[in-house]
């Protein structure tokens, strides 16, 4: 129980916090403005994460411009899954969360065929170590908050600065209404989904150095991504910040002093515990619905 | 008939308010034992507000609701309808889609609705008449073995009424029950509920004033969340502040 | 002679579903005469899972809670009979001389066998308990037993002393409760156990939906805010049929894991959890046939064609896991209510058109008789 080793899991727990939240940011916005829960979203972090390894690993393209076209790639994709699936869906959730499982297997044993069991790795952009006293963390990890910021504001400002974004808003308030004032909400729809697919597919790439890139990549994603968007809910993005947050620090101090399955238990625990009285989220705008 | 004995259900300065909207202001009412109470107001007067508030759907910002002289201000849906037998047809058909005409009665009928009384429950004879009398009442015993979903619009909106009726309560409230009806079917709905009134106490929430002819005895207009005027069927018409924010339109 | 045609009518008076129940289980029986000891050992893994879909259908297709976290259930009961014989027999890994408190029914066979159903039905009633009173509903309970089912498989990885993690734990096969070698089945015989317990299952379940309950639970699925007016709480009513759904999910782990004769961290794994879901999908929900055809069909085509392709491509599964993808875009775009569900709708819209063309002509001949006596 020193205070060092505590700085420390808190700072690691601050890290994987942004990463969750980078990793979690595309699903609750799909989810939050769409009303679907995209379950192929932990597929595409694995697809970013492949892209990530051809273009930076393999073609030597700088990592920035990596992470650019891993966004592109897998917003194109994204626009394309909507207009051929997902647009058939809207309004029914079994039927949405079926076809978006559909979609998840047919990308993972896609990429089991393509890419067989083998594990895949990227290096680190940058190796350095970053020291603060006793506590010290892998630069990268830094860079990954930072890209983690960025893409949370650029978010934000799509949603709540530009045209684009108000549209997307009043789709989600009152589809009729915007309709009939010339809006194509079909387009504000499809422009949603490949925003929150590129989303994944941007932190795919940016995590793909973090870990080993297999097939399976997904599936160890997948209950941390879930349980942050239950617990921060889908209205406020801040309620999906302040959830990457608790849910980290919670795993990272409980898997210092225990181990990580105890921390995933206990975290579990607290997400239902925080849900059952808060079910909407943590910040749930008041008033009449 | 309207005396200070037989009130069924009374409010007093009732006030709500949602986000700095006042929806009711000061409401004051008395529907008394038996009598058809019709409440008609345009648009936005508050009138599902009303019923939300008696229901126990949402909760008042000032003011009480009597039920037989019980406070049940603020009571949770399921004691109003259980406790105090208060039984509500939602505004547009509200029923069980993917069941049968016969299986949505099944459901509302009073008295089985605890847990207990669902695992020792088989069907008595009562059980079955009293059922088979609301499909009559209600016009759909040829289609009780029909989806709901598979109904026309009106007979849903009569299916939703019979619901209502075999919950057996004091007081039926009916929000707007021939919304989106054909002539026919309006005017085969007001026989309907004049074959009720004898039994039950009824308020009626609607728009059609053929209908409101038809059927009512004692009317209320909201306006603005506010009480416009109180009376029988004819002084209502002759009132002149009425006619210019309502019957105009007529 | 009149009872008799009663009984006739009322049998043509069944939904058509009713009919594949009965073809469904003439296969099963008439199943072992016609082929070998494999495909026999293999239909009585399938038979436990088809309880399985049943106990999901009872949940998703009449209550619609959709459980995508379903096989925690199957996985618990399944364990503690795993537990349990590893226990008894003492096999190799086990290096714990007395089970901790919570498991001491382990110690005994029949002990073992009602804390299989027991434990499901406790842990589904704590989580049902917390998520129901609390205003979880839709998507939501989806999402958080999805994430339960991804944490489960991490206990029971990481509980390896009692687990054995990853490798998982032998069992003796072919019994129900005992652990004992000499109890021991032929496959053939405790094939038809299985199916017993099938049966079982599938009257428990049909009783249930169609007793007051069942009607109560589709109105949940239908509309929860409509039936609080009507003075139920529908929070007990999923509460129940939750905790009696894991009650079966459990028994289903007992049978899967006596006929395979193991158990490891796949079966509470999100993989059999969402494998489950797409079964019921397929087949149809709502109706409980479309889950036992569901499973039944598209578990025998993988068995069938994996011995089919084995010897094209090494490994199969990665392929039909492919196509199950492809399948179920394919279902959720042309019949959504699954294959049983979209025939029983059909039939359903048939006898609807019927009944009114009847009610017409009635009403047409009553119209003809009064201005026949205007005339006259």
């Amino acid at each position: 129980m020193n205070a060092s080793l505590i700085g420390q899991l808190l700072v690691s727990g601050m890290c994987s916090a942004f990463i969750l939240l980078l990793t979690s940011l595309g699903l609750v916005i799909i989810m939050g403005y769409m009303k679907i829960v995209n379950l192929a979203h932990t597929e595409m972090l694995m697809s970013g994460a492949f892209i990530c390894y051809y273009l930076y690993a393999v073609l030597h393209i700088p990592f920035v411009i990596t992470l650019i076209l891993a966004y592109l790639i897998c917003f194109f994709f994204g626009m394309l899954l909507e207009r051929v699936i997902i647009r058939h869906f809207y309004g029914k959730m079994s039927e949405t969360l079926l076809a978006t499982y559909g979609i998840s297997i047919i990308l993972k044993q896609l990429a089991l065929i393509v890419f067989g069991k083998s594990y895949k790795q990227v290096e680190y952009p940058v190796s350095t170590v970053f020291h603060m006293g006793s506590i010290y963390i892998e630069s990268y990890k830094l860079i990954l908050c930072a890209i983690s910021m960025i893409a949370l504001a650029a978010t934000l400002i799509l949603i709540n600065k530009t045209t684009m974004g108000l549209k997307i808003r009043s789709t989600t308030q009152n589809r009729t209404m915007t309709e009939c004032l010339g809006i194509d909400t079909r387009k504000v729809d499809s422009i949603t989904f490949s925003h929150g697919m590129g989303l994944a597919g941007l932190a795919g790439a940016a995590i793909a150095p973090l870990t080993a890139i297999t097939y399976s990549l997904g599936e160890s994603w997948l209950t941390n991504t879930f349980m942050n968007v239950v617990m921060g809910g889908v209205s406020s993005l801040f309620g999906t910040v302040a959830s990457s947050f608790i849910i980290q620090e919670a795993i990272s101090l409980i898997s210092g002093y225990s181990n990580s399955v105890t921390a995933q238990i206990v975290v579990l625990i607290i997400v239902i515990a925080i849900v059952r009285f808060k079910p909407e989220g943590l910040f749930t705008p008041k008033g009449r619905r | 008939m309207r005396n200070q004995e037989n009130i069924l259900l009374e409010v007093k300065h009732l006030s709500v308010e949602f986000n700095g909207f006042q929806a009711l202001t000061d409401v004051n009412m008395k529907i008394h034992d038996g009598e058809l109470h019709v409440i008609i107001g345009p648009n936005g007067a508050g009138k599902t507000t009303f019923m939300d508030l008696v229901t126990g759907k949402s909760t008042p910002t000032t003011g009480i609701v009597l039920f037989e002289g019980v406070n049940i201000t603020g009571k949770s849906t399921t004691e109003i309808t259980r406790k105090y037998h208060i039984g509500r047809k939602f505004q547009g058909p509200n029923v069980f889609d993917n069941m049968t005409v016969k299986e949505n009665i099944e459901i509302a009928m009073e008295g089985y609705s605890s847990m207990t009384k669902c695992v020792f429950f088989h069907k008595s004879a009562a059980f079955k008449d009293k059922v088979s009398e609301i499909l009559g009442l209600i016009d759909l015993y040829d289609y009780r073995q029909f989806m709901a979903s598979d109904l026309s619009h009106g007979q849903r909106q009569w299916l939703e009424i019979g619901m209502v009726v075999a919950q057996n309560p004091k007081l039926i409230i009916l929000d707007e029950p021939t919304a989106g009806m054909t002539a026919d079917e309006t005017y085969k709905t007001g026989e309907m509920i004049k074959r009720l009134k004898g039994e039950h106490t009824l308020i009626v929430v609607e728009h059609d004033m053929d209908f409101v002819r038809q059927v009512a005895e004692y009317v209320t207009v909201l306006n603005y969340g506010q009480v416009l005027a109180e009376g029988t069927m004819e002084e209502i018409q002759n009132n002149d502040e009425v006619i210019a924010v309502y019957l105009k339109e007529d | 002679m009149e009872n008799k045609k009663n009984i006739l009518d009322r049998f043509k008076a069944l939904p058509v579903n009713r009919y594949l129940d009965l073809i469904v289980l003439v296969f099963l029986l008439v199943f072992p005469l016609f082929c070998s000891n494999y495909w026999v050992y293999v239909m009585s893994g399938i038979i436990a899972y088809m309880i399985f879909a049943l106990s999901l259908d009872l949940l998703w297709g009449y209550t619609g809670l959709m459980s995508m976290g379903h096989s925690v259930l199957f996985g618990a009961g399944g364990y503690m009979v795993g537990i349990s014989c590893a226990y008894i027999s003492k096999a190799g890994w086990v290096d714990f001389d007395r089970l901790p408190w919570f498991l001491l029914p382990l110690s005994s066979e029949i002990g073992a066998f009602l804390m299989a159903l027991v434990l499901p039905a406790l842990i589904s009633l704590m989580i049902g308990f917390f998520m129901f009173s609390g205003k979880i509903k839709g998507v939501f309970f989806s999402l958080i037993t999805l994430a339960l089912s991804g944490v489960a498989e991490l206990f029971v990885i990481n509980q390896s002393k009692y687990t054995h993690g990853n490798s998982g734990i032998s069992v003796i096969s072919r019994t129900v409760i005992s652990n004992s070698k000499e109890a021991r089945l032929d496959d053939f015989t405790f094939y038809y156990v299985v199916l017993a317990f099938l049966i079982l299952a599938y009257i428990i379940c049909l009783m249930i939906v169609n007793s007051r309950i069942g009607k109560v639970l589709q109105a949940v699925r239908e509309n929860e805010e409509r039936l609080t007016f009507f003075g139920y709480k529908p929070s007990a009513f999923k509460l129940l049929i939750y905790t009696i759904s894991g009650m079966i999910a459990g028994l289903a782990g007992v049978l899967y894991v006596r006929t395979q004769g193991n158990i490891n961290s796949s079966a509470v794994g999100i993989t059999l959890a969402t494998l489950v879901l797409v079964w019921v999908a397929i087949g149809g929900r709502g109706n409980l046939t479309g889950a036992m055809v569901g499973t039944l069909v598209l578990q025998i085509a993988e068995t069938k064609l994996n011995s089919v392709f084995s010897g094209i491509s090494a490994d199969f599964t990665q392929y039909w896991k492919m196509v199950l993808g492809f399948l179920i875009l394919l279902i959720v775009f042309t019949i959504p209510k699954g294959i049983v569900g979209t025939i029983i709708d059909v039939q359903q819209k048939h006898k609807d058109r019927r009944q009114k063309e009847k009610i017409l002509l009635r009403e047409e001949t009553a119209y003809h008789e009064e201005s026949g006596k205007h005339i006259a």
